[in-house]
């Protein structure tokens, strides 16, 4: 019969379990609780308090490789070249909607363009463009 | 991770390493930790992403806790393609150090 893990080191492992999203707590909290089983008690402060160190590690791995919409992995952060965040540059390319419709979109941040009859496009030349913001 | 693989670390590379020893067999966490020569209770975060990528698979231990006086362990194993995948990242991880890529070649006389 394997002595079971102390009291301390469980707390330990169940306030890195906490760091965790919610939906893997208890797979990793009985993982951590069953290696426990079996070790010195001097290991089991040691292993339970590396548990806590590298939860947030852990954390950060599960959240990596958590899919997103059609099982591909989330986007983090939609990437935004500076120039188009300030709207000094957008790189406009023609498009067409379902009904035929034909608009401009810039390529590399997706921002369409809405051009004023005869004149001249709204943004995207020159520091003018960053009254739209 | 330009092609999809985790970031090749010293210690993953050292969890891979100690996994493709044999890589039918099953290890739970504790074992890959000492396997790998690492300090138990670090290696999650690896085995973690390493499952993301579907390269390890996980199960836990069909085992009566009662009659075994503890709780099932949750045991790693690499997958089919988690070994070609893990062979083919420790190969190209592998870089001489730049002395001996600066080092001439020497002919033989």
């Amino acid at each position: 019969m394997t002595p079971p893990p102390g009291s301390l080191c469980c707390r330990t492992v169940e306030l890195a379990v906490r760091v965790l999203p919610a939906e893997h707590r208890q797979r990793y909290g009985l993982e951590f609780i069953a290696e426990l089983y079996g070790m010195p008690k001097a290991q089991q402060r040691r292993h339970s308090a590396r548990v806590l160190t590298s939860a947030w590690a852990l954390r950060a791995a599960l959240s990596e490789a958590a899919p997103g919409v059609n099982g591909k992995r989330a986007v983090r952060t939609i990437h935004k070249p500076l120039t188009c965040r300030l709207n000094l540059h957008h790189r406009w390319r023609w498009l067409s909607t379902e009904d035929g419709d034909r608009f401009e979109r810039c390529q590399k941040c997706g921002k369409d363009r809405s051009e004023k009859v005869g004149g001249s496009p709204e943004a995207g030349q020159g520091m003018g463009g960053i009254s739209s913001f | 991770m330009a092609d999809g693989g985790p970031r090749m670390t010293i210690p993953t590379q050292l969890v891979l390493r100690a996994l493709l020893e044999d890589p039918t067999r099953e290890l739970y966490g504790v074992e890959i930790g000492t396997a790998a020569g690492l300090p138990s209770g670090t290696i999650h975060p690896i085995l973690a992403r390493l499952e993301g990528l579907r390269w390890l698979e996980s199960r836990w231990e069909d085992i009566d806790p009662r009659a075994e006086g503890r709780p099932a362990r949750r045991y790693y194993r690499l997958t089919a393609t988690g070994v070609e995948s893990a062979r083919a990242a420790l190969a190209r991880a592998y870089r001489p150090s730049p002395v001996a890529r600066m080092r001439p070649a020497t002919e033989p006389t």
